[in-house]
């Protein structure tokens, strides 16, 4: 299946997609250079009074219906930045971007939560936002209570829940509106042993029904038994983008050598070969 | 497709050009608004849940502009020695009129800051969060309605034809609600010293505008107060609530601020609306 068929139709698609981010009120921060590059995160680059960091540069994707893709990369590598963009929550200031079908995305499930709210209010205004009636939340409700498996405590406000709670609660809601494309971060990680194999059952009966799934982690272990193809991030940029195995591989010969990114992995078939960014003065 | 769930396909190009922004800018207006169902309905549970942990619950609307009202209806009262069947219907109408006005003010310079964790988590437009706002203001300050109804029983105060005002009135607060929401939002994400500024200015503007006290109360400079724009505001609600239809003039202030103040904040929401996640 790593060999996408030309029939399949396509989930995903981004096309020289740039992105970067404004930094408010960093235009007192000292650089020497126009464009500094951190080893761990996207360039920043500073015109006139403006400073920007580039999250996401060069970023051509195709993903087909069915496919499961996992990220990767090391922190600021522009993972999360990526899957805001593939989620719609962000917008690219170059490029463009094709999705076809229903998106859930579980990114950081704090921030969709109101901590004031029980667990159950919550799921009813998540469930709202997705844009179902409040009767078609309710349908929902025993499967989201069964998954969560936090009992009594979906009663309570969501502000005493561990991460851990909350990402099951948000991870619930998130599935049980059976999307086409789930977009998931690394926080599933932030749930116990438990929680993760529950989790895996799910997004793989999610994908039984050729639904597509992207999701973001540093823990290979789980990507392996999720994904068939992966992406390697570094700088904002796809230095590798292939089957598990080449770019797993790709990705250690890259913590080796922090400096100049992902080469020696060879970046197989489309990848943008990393290219050295040197500071340049203006 | 049961519950029309999110949009199901989503193809975006990034506009360089003002005429790519525009379009964007006024989708998002048009995809926020057709999603009024679900505004409206989380607009409601915001309004119930903001005092769910109190014993009162959403009664405190009315009972804190209650409050209000006696003790500035009394003091205002005595010091201009009006009759309280003239002074306190005239404040009640005013205060209430003001606490919309000076919440979409206040309350919309953070309207992004306070949403910002469903903006970093769901590709909703962004107009979604300033009509739930909007809404929810909206209802209290509709549900406030209750105080005048009591003060008008007590002092006697007849209904009239002019009433019928009110329905143009309160449509022009919402519609002018969702611009000052959406442009102190976006000034206020970007410029976080804004919020603190609106505060101090607001007081001078409400002792300024006449809500606790009579136009005429200015004598020979009662004129004045017509070139501030809030006083028109609060005279195309007051007035039909007192019996009286609002001046041409009042109308079109509030009208001509409905029309300029959208363009105003649509070029700022042309220009800003990408940016606005990344501020918060």
């Amino acid at each position: 299946m790593s060999a996408p068929n030309a029939v399949v139709p396509i989930a995903l698609r981004l096309k020289d997609v740039a992105l970067s981010y404004p930094v408010p009120h960093a235009s007192e921060l000292s650089l020497n250079s126009a464009v500094r590059r951190f080893r761990t995160g996207g360039r920043i680059h500073k015109s006139g009074r403006s400073v920007n960091i580039v999250a996401l540069e060069d970023m051509n994707l195709t993903v087909r219906v069915g496919e499961r893709i996992g990220i990767i990369g090391h922190n600021g590598a522009g993972k999360t930045t990526l899957l805001k963009v593939i989620s719609g929550i962000y917008r690219p200031q170059q490029g463009h971007l094709e999705r076809y079908g229903r998106l859930a995305a579980v990114i950081n499930p704090g921030n969709g939560l109101h901590m004031e709210l029980t667990g159950y209010e919550n799921i009813e205004n998540l469930g709202l936002l997705s844009g179902l009636k409040l009767s078609e939340v309710r349908s929902h409700m025993p499967d989201i209570e069964e998954f969560t498996e936090l009992g009594d405590y979906l009663s309570l406000p969501v502000g005493t829940y561990s991460t851990g709670m909350m990402t099951r609660l948000a991870f619930a809601v998130a599935t049980a509106l059976s999307p086409d494309i789930l977009v998931a971060d690394e926080n599933l990680a932030t749930g116990d042993s438990r929680f993760v194999e529950r989790a895996r059952d799910r997004m793989n009966a999610m994908i039984a029904r050729s639904g597509t799934l992207v999701i973001a982690s540093h823990d290979l272990d789980t990507l392996k038994s999720l994904v068939d193809r992966l992406i390697l991030l570094d700088g904002g940029r796809i230095v590798a983008d292939g089957p598990f195995e080449e770019v797993v591989e790709a990705y250690h010969s890259m913590a080796h050598r922090p400096e100049s990114g992902a080469e020696a992995g060879g970046p197989p078939s489309d990848a943008v070969p990393a290219e050295e960014i040197d500071a340049f003065a203006e | 497709m049961r519950g029309a769930p999110m949009e199901s396909q989503d193809v975006y190009n990034a506009s360089e050009t003002f005429g790519g922004k525009l379009a964007e800018a006024l989708a998002d207006l048009w995809a926020g608004a057709r999603l009024w169902h679900t505004w409206c309905l989380l607009g409601w549970r915001d309004f119930l849940q903001e005092t769910k942990r109190t014993a009162l619950g959403p009664l405190w609307a009315i009972l804190g502009l209650a409050v209000t009202v006696a003790a500035l209806g009394y003091v205002y009262g005595a010091l201009l020695s009006w009759p309280p069947s003239e002074g306190y219907p005239y404040i009640t109408a005013g205060l209430t009129c003001w606490f919309f006005i000076s919440a979409c003010i206040q309350g919309g310079s953070s309207v992004f800051i306070s949403s910002a964790g469903i903006l970093k988590e769901r590709a909703l437009p962004i107009s979604f969060s300033v009509y739930r706002y909007t809404l929810r203001l909206f209802i209290e300050f509709c549900i406030k309605f209750v105080v005048f109804i009591g003060v008008a029983l007590l002092v006697g105060i007849e209904p009239t034809s002019a009433l019928l005002f009110l329905i143009p009135g309160l449509l022009l607060y919402f519609l002018n609600g969702i611009w000052v929401n959406l442009i102190f939002g976006i000034v206020g994400a970007g410029f976080r010293d804004v919020s603190q500024l609106i505060s101090p200015i607001m007081l001078i503007v409400f002792l300024a505008t006449p809500i606790l006290w009579p136009q005429t109360a200015l004598g020979g400079q009662g004129a004045v107060a017509e070139f501030n724009p809030f006083t028109h505001f609060i005279a195309v609600i007051r007035d039909p609530l007192l019996g009286s239809v609002p001046s041409h003039l009042s109308l079109a202030v509030v009208v001509a601020t409905l029309v300029g103040g959208w363009l105003l904040t649509f070029l700022a929401f042309i220009r800003y609306k990408n940016k606005i996640v990344f501020w918060l």
